[in-house]
């Protein structure tokens, strides 16, 4: 069921991606050989609309996946999706998961778009043992350097799912109220994120209080303990979304 | 075939009364096989249910019956038939006669107006 | 078994209480009107049986069981709104409730648009709102389900429309499933219900077979609920 779900909602942020990614890449494509033929008038235009579109794949994202979240569970589509014989659960998995692959996606897209920008020789044969020169370069072991990437991946993902779900949150927390949905969401999102400034600033000071030494090991402490306090949000966030949407949902 | 019912009486009766016409008016003829429920009630726009009620009225009067595995058909008593028909036909005249009573005619200048205005409809 | 069960059903909102301790009992092979002026409650009882509301107090079943993903593979809603995917062709719709509803008879549907004349290839955005509506009842009637709610099937929809609607609702007819129509347009749906639940300012008024009220009253159930309803 949660792959069936995961299929639509592709498709429906799909249809407005593809084509953006397409036109954004072409207009990549376009300002590299126009740099490479050095127009400059052509260039300069090209470069603001470039500009532009660079801003526009980080808005459409954060938009596109809070809108279609919004839209599809909590707008008149919902009478759709939660008469369906799934679980809440996998409707709000559904949305995340989707959100995730198109967060990376665009992350792609932007790579790539840089790549072809900046029209350097990229040869991917050449990354990985670029890699390995330079973490035999560093003071530490190899194992250390594979496990602090793994950590640090791991902690991206955590902390991508965590936001993801934070916003879910904040507009599933909407159905609080019948009106001024849009408002509320938005103010709890303040308000949160401000008690979330508190909370993590607690935790520094009461981390910084103990006294200890700083080695790779305690290092490796610090990646857990983030990966640890990404968890924990998440499961919160995830909760409360989950909470909202089947005690408290209010279609109109 | 349009069924038409009025708002004060319960339906399984109009119905019964609507099949009766149908059958002594020949729409349905005598030994006749009538639709499946579900599409006569489709047709004339009316729940299932009540439809077979009124069937199943119908069927205790004998003017239709049930054959197992091939369905509900008309019976091929024509005397029965036509009988009703004289029946339902007598019911109108008198509901008529009334009518011309209350409006102040005589029987006598009742059956002098019916057989004037026949004569004019021709 | 009766298909639904309400006992003691109450839901509020806030301090306001749309349904207040409704008792009542529908039996499968049904057609049911639930009947009531706008704001009565006709509505969140429907959306109670489908697990959107939660019910404040009481409880109610469908065929045994609280409203869940059990009940949802048996119970086909058709909501008062345009609730599909506008972006979707009707075809992707009929992949839709085939990819997730076991019920759903695609030919059935597919048979039913081709009545229709309507275009598979269409998307639900360029069709007009008749047309939407059309396809929404047929994807909720192409399902075998048990308990079918139609909320306000009829209302805004044109003559013609309204006799294939209560056509289609008559032919699929079938004394495994029970049809729940709420609407206050009663005299169009009169002859093609069996029973009807009266219900008012979030109360049980009465639940009657339409014959009784007839037979009791010596007139329709439009007639009657208009002298009931009196401003």
């Amino acid at each position: 069921m949660l792959r069936k779900l995961m299929k639509y909602d592709m498709k429906a942020l799909g249809r407005v991606f593809i084509p953006f990614y397409g036109a954004f890449i072409a207009v990549s494509i376009i300002n590299s050989i126009l740099a490479k033929l050095q127009l400059a008038l052509p260039l300069a235009i090209g470069a603001s609309v470039y500009g532009i579109m660079l801003g526009g794949v980080c808005v459409l994202t954060l938009v596109l996946t809070l809108q279609i979240f919004r839209k599809n569970l909590l707008g008149n589509e919902g009478y759709l999706m939660f008469t369906l014989p799934v679980s809440a659960d996998k409707l709000i998995l559904s949305k995340l998961f989707t959100a995730f692959v198109w967060y990376i996606l665009s992350f792609i897209a932007l790579m790539v778009s840089l790549v072809v920008i900046s029209s350097v020789r990229l040869d991917v044969r050449e990354i990985i043992p670029a890699l390995i020169r330079l973490m035999n370069k560093l003071p530490i072991g190899g194992f250390h350097f594979a496990m602090f990437t793994i950590e640090t991946l791991l902690a991206g993902i955590i902390m991508l799912l965590g936001m993801i779900m934070f916003l879910y949150a904040c507009i599933s927390l909407s159905l609080l109220v019948s009106k001024h949905r849009g408002l509320f969401s938005f103010g709890a999102f303040v308000v949160i994120s401000m008690l979330w400034q508190v909370a993590a600033s607690q935790v520094v000071k009461a981390l910084s209080k103990l006294q200890m030494e700083y080695n790779i090991y305690t290092a490796h402490g610090f990646m857990w303990g983030g990966i640890a306090w990404g968890l924990i949000n998440f499961f919160i966030f995830y909760f409360i979304t989950r909470y909202m949407l089947t005690r408290k949902l209010n279609l109109e | 075939m349009t069924w038409s019912f009025t708002e004060d009486r319960p339906i399984y009766l109009q119905m019964q009364e609507q099949i009766k016409l149908f059958i002594v008016s020949g729409v349905y003829p005598a030994g006749s096989k009538l639709p499946a429920v579900r599409d006569l009630a489709a047709e004339a726009g009316v729940n299932p249910n009540t439809l077979q009620k009124a069937l199943a009225e119908l069927e205790r009067e004998g003017l239709v019956y049930t054959q197992r595995t091939s369905g509900r058909f008309v019976t091929e008593d024509v005397n029965m038939i036509n009988s009703l028909k004289t029946e339902l036909a007598q019911e109108q005249i008198m509901k008529f006669l009334k009518k011309m009573e209350e409006m102040g005619f005589e029987k006598s200048e009742t059956l002098e107006l019916i057989k004037k205005t026949a004569e004019e409809m021709k | 078994m009766a298909i639904l069960e309400c006992s003691g059903l109450t839901k509020k909102f806030g301090a306001k209480t749309a349904l207040d301790d409704v008792n009542l009992s529908v039996e499968t092979g049904r057609i049911v009107g639930l009947l009531g002026p706008n704001g009565s409650g006709k509505s969140t009882l429907l959306k109670l049986c489908n697990g959107l509301l939660t019910p404040s107090g009481g409880s109610l079943a469908i065929n045994g069981m609280s409203p869940g993903i059990g009940t949802k593979e048996i119970v086909s809603y058709l909501p008062e709104q345009t609730y599909l995917n506008n972006w979707m062709k009707v075809s992707d719709l009929v992949d839709f409730f085939g990819d997730f509803y076991r019920d759903f008879n695609r030919s059935k549907a597919l048979e039913m648009l081709k009545n229709l004349e309507i275009a598979t290839g269409d998307r639900l955005k360029t069709l007009s709102k008749g047309t939407k509506e059309k396809v929404q009842l047929i994807l909720v009637m192409a399902r075998e389900a048990k308990l079918y709610l139609l909320d306000e099937p009829i209302g805004g929809v044109d003559p013609a429309a309204r006799d294939y609607i209560l056509n289609t609702i008559i032919k699929n007819y079938n004394p495994e499933a029970t049809v729940i129509i709420s609407t206050h347009l009663i005299a169009d749906i009169e002859t093609v219900l069996d029973d009807v639940i009266l219900i008012s300012k979030g109360k049980l008024l009465l639940t009657s077979s339409v014959d009784e009220i007839r037979e009791k009253n010596g007139k329709s159930v439009d007639a009657f609920f208009r002298e009931v309803f009196k401003c």
